[in-house]
């Protein structure tokens, strides 16, 4: 089973999904290739996929689909020519914390898989992920544990384990409870404070609310 | 009425209106740096969209005419979305029952989506009105409305 697993984060090994990767393989006996999107001709990649048996596309979530240099990659897919199964299967970390943001590119994602003829391993979300590379990785332990365990079931079935997947896209919805928890003062101003202290480290936290496009 | 007008097919105009011809401009890619939110609040690093971000801000009504492109939008409108997130404040609120994040300014405008129809099935073409009717809900745009155009009334 030949796998490429492409990353498709604009800031390619600097960001959240390179860390999403990385911890997918410490799961793996044999670490697999990564290339990156962002430093691809998306023409040649298109047709060099048509190489693997499984694709494995991690991605962060922007504006509630797939970023746009990754659209630009999928512009470009084509069936394979000679109809080989090829199976793709996808991984996507995104900021908010309800997995639900990203439910049009699950679906997307699917459709895309059909219209290509390709077998759809499914989508792994997980939200409030945005602070992965910024915070210390003791916050996000459990999750790296879990995207570790995600790799070494891949490595064995060849697919996503469905309890994983389950567990990592929690919470799918917010409950009205954390609603009313996140849009109380105290946890509002806590939430605040990561943004307020990156503010004023750079010199700008007087300038936040600016407008400069009036 | 400021209209303005983001397309990708049709050739029109409407006099004092600004046109961003999306089948002409590559917008540059978001790199995901966040300087926008926290190093030059409000302003991207790039600056091809210096006039679209003061246009789109100060329209009343902004009318996008879309191709459609392997069942979804293009890559080149996927990147302009990208590029969006200066308008927004990075803080969310939660006030809607979901995340969201803040307005940076106090007005969004209208949207109103032109497609060019080229769906292989009813789940894509819905799965692409969902899209960005979720997409510029999030946006703060309070009247969003979709218009399929047949196949053959393509200019």
């Amino acid at each position: 089973m030949k796998t490429l697993i492409l990353n498709g984060s604009p800031r390619a090994d600097h960001g959240n999904t390179q860390l999403f990767i990385d911890h997918f393989q410490s799961g793996l006996t044999r670490p697999l290739s990564v290339r990156y999107i962002l430093r691809e001709n998306p023409e040649k990649l298109a047709l060099e996929m048509h190489d693997y048996d499984t694709i494995l596309l991690v991605m962060p979530l922007y504006i509630h689909a797939m970023p746009g240099i990754v659209m630009k990659l999928f512009e470009k897919l084509k069936p394979h020519p000679t109809n080989h199964k090829i199976k793709i299967g996808f991984i996507v970390q995104a900021g908010f914390i309800e997995s639900s943001t990203a439910r049009f590119l699950e679906q997307y994602l699917s459709s895309l898989a059909n219209r290509l003829n390709y077998t759809y391993l499914g989508t792994v979300i997980k939200g409030d992920a945005a602070a992965c590379s910024i915070l210390p990785h003791f916050f996000f332990g459990k999750l790296f544990k879990q995207l570790k365990a995600l790799g070494a079931y891949y490595e064995k079935n060849g697919s996503f384990n469905p309890l994983l997947v389950t567990k990592l896209g929690y919470p799918v919805d917010l409950s009205k409870f954390q609603v009313r928890l996140l849009e109380s003062p105290l946890v509002k101003r806590l939430n605040q404070i990561g943004w307020n202290w990156i503010l004023k480290r750079n010199g700008c936290f007087e300038n936040r609310f600016d407008q400069p496009y009036l | 009425m400021k209209t303005m007008i983001v397309r990708e097919y049709h050739d029109f105009f409407l006099p004092d209106s600004y046109i961003l011809d999306l089948s002409d401009q590559k917008i540059k890619g978001c790199t995901g740096c966040w300087t926008c939110w926290w190093k030059t609040p409000g302003r991207c690093i790039h600056h091809d969209l210096d006039f679209f971000y003061h246009h789109y801000i100060t329209s009343e009504k902004v009318s996008f005419y879309l191709t459609v492109s392997q069942g979804f939008v293009s890559g080149n409108l996927k990147t302009l979305f990208d590029r969006m997130i200066p308008l927004f404040l990075p803080y969310t609120n939660y006030a809607s029952g979901e995340s969201m994040h803040d307005k940076r300014y106090d007005r969004y405008p209208d949207i109103e989506i032109h497609y060019y129809d080229t769906f292989l099935d009813a789940a894509e073409k819905k799965i692409f009105e969902d899209y960005l009717q979720r997409t510029f809900y999030q946006f703060h745009s309070k009247n969003i409305s979709l218009i399929g155009e047949m196949r053959d009334v393509r200019p």
